[in-house]
């Protein structure tokens, strides 16, 4: 699965979001892998209804207090139950002040590949090569990935065409809750 | 205080890049390496926490002769001491091997209250590697600081983060943490003839995988996580376009392109 990880705010997706939801359905197109949205939030049943109308093979939310606003420690803890859950091939996240501040925790604590800031992808048979920006985006740099899945990489903002989201498609739903105790494990005061 | 202050040796940003014969990174060995620019504004704010609340500035790179030269200058700006993370085994590290490696000379050094970095570097510029630091430190971690206020006392430190569209968020973290310093949060002090000379008295500690109890396997480009397949020039996307027709049909036409082509909406 091409699992992609939502940004909203006041219960409205960010466009992070559907440049995110294009990349993961281009990738599931040509890696013939379906795609999976991840919502976490407080309350997220207004975003599962705008994400539904989006061509999207599944739909994981987690609903904690604690997830009402972002915070690293309680991002992952989820997303590590929810990578261990769904064994994702590949786990998009926008590269935007969220994204790439929980996606290097993530990655590093699973011992997976990291790219960051992607803004195009290739595909040589059955390897998947990534594209990102380096010096400043005067070069490219296209790199593949080592070892098993899943992997990681974040999407830098504007390199995906967010209104080419595919509409239609019946998305499973998947809700899940964790306790508010076991979210509160994290280190910041 | 213990602050450790990471420094990145990049290209001088004016050098002019060529793509290497493999094509797998640029022709630096003529190049002049500097101290990648955020790297100053997270030494500066160690400086200036070490002047208010006392204790040390360490600063600390990974590299070879590049590293010692950028550790200088750092020791020429007021740092105590340096630790230079030296040899050929840690050629071609990744962000996640950086990340471990830098984690272990931190541990190997006695830890430290706070370990600063730029927000990204001025050449691989992913903005990962502190955070990853953090993770392999056990520590919580802050992006995109634009201030800083410590309390030395109770453990605890009080960072704002710069976040998109003007918006701006308080966090309170206990020490130990990383924090990744944003650009402009202050201004780098300039290197005084007698800092210079000073730093070339002060302890700079040679360290290498074996020190930190690494692998081969675990430092360079064994021990990541990537491997470049190819660098090249991006696709030039520039074209000049005539928009025609009255000053309103123009002016939809132009703000629906700003909008749907060029996303500068």
């Amino acid at each position: 699965m091409i699992l992609f990880i939502t940004e909203h705010q006041d219960d409205k997706f960010k466009p992070i979001t559907a440049e995110l939801t294009v990349f993961a359905q281009r990738l599931g197109r040509d890696l013939e892998q379906p795609v999976g949205a991840v919502v976490l939030g407080s309350d997220t049943s207004r975003l599962v209804e705008q994400l539904a109308a989006w061509k999207i093979d599944r739909i994981i939310t987690v609903e904690d207090p604690q997830l009402g606003d972002y915070n690293p420690d309680g991002y992952v803890a989820a997303l590590k139950e929810i990578i261990a859950k769904e064994s994702p091939y590949l786990v998009l996240a926008g590269h935007t002040t969220v994204g790439y501040d929980y996606t290097p925790r993530l990655a590093a604590g699973l011992r997976r590949p990291l790219v960051a800031g992607c803004v195009d992808y290739d595909k040589q048979g059955d390897l998947l090569l990534l594209t990102r920006q380096v010096f400043n985006a005067k070069l490219n740099m296209r790199v593949s990935l080592r070892g098993e899945p899943p992997y990681f990489a974040t999407a830098a903002p504007g390199a995906f065409p967010g209104d080419e989201v595919e509409t239609g498609g019946i998305p499973s739903i998947c809700l899940s809750w964790r306790s508010a105790a076991r979210l509160s494990a994290g280190r910041r005061l | 205080m213990k602050i450790i202050s990471c420094m990145k040796p990049v290209p001088d940003p004016a050098s002019r890049l060529v793509i290497n014969e493999n094509k797998t990174w640029i022709r630096d060995k003529e190049l002049t390496f500097v101290a990648s620019e955020a790297d100053n504004y997270a030494l500066e704010e160690a400086l200036r926490l070490k002047e208010k609340h006392g204790g040390e500035v360490v600063v600390l790179s990974l590299g070879a002769n590049h590293a010692a030269r950028v550790l200088r200058s750092g020791l020429a700006m007021g740092a105590d001491r340096a630790i230079h993370l030296s040899d050929v085994q840690f050629a071609g590290s990744d962000e996640f091997a950086t990340a471990q490696t830098i984690a272990k000379a931190v541990q190997a050094d006695g830890g430290a209250d706070l370990v600063l970095t730029g927000v990204q570097s001025d050449d691989l510029g992913t903005g990962t590697t502190g955070i990853m630091v953090a993770e392999f430190l056990g520590c919580a971690h802050a992006t995109v600081v634009i201030a800083v206020e410590a309390n030395p006392d109770a453990g605890s430190l009080r960072v704002r983060r710069e976040l998109e569209g003007g918006v701006n968020e308080t966090v309170e973290l206990s020490t130990p943490s990383v924090l990744t310093i944003q650009f402009g949060i202050n201004q780098p002090r300039y290197a005084s003839l007698k800092g210079i000379m000073a730093a070339k008295r002060k302890e700079m500690k040679v360290l290498t995988p074996s020190d930190l109890g690494l692998t081969s396997e675990q430092v360079g480009r064994s021990g990541a996580m990537y491997d470049i397949g190819e660098v090249f020039l991006p696709e030039r996307k520039s074209h000049v376009e005539m928009i025609e027709g009255t000053p309103v049909e123009t002016a939809v036409k132009l703000i629906e392109k700003l909008r749907k082509e060029a996303k500068a909406l």
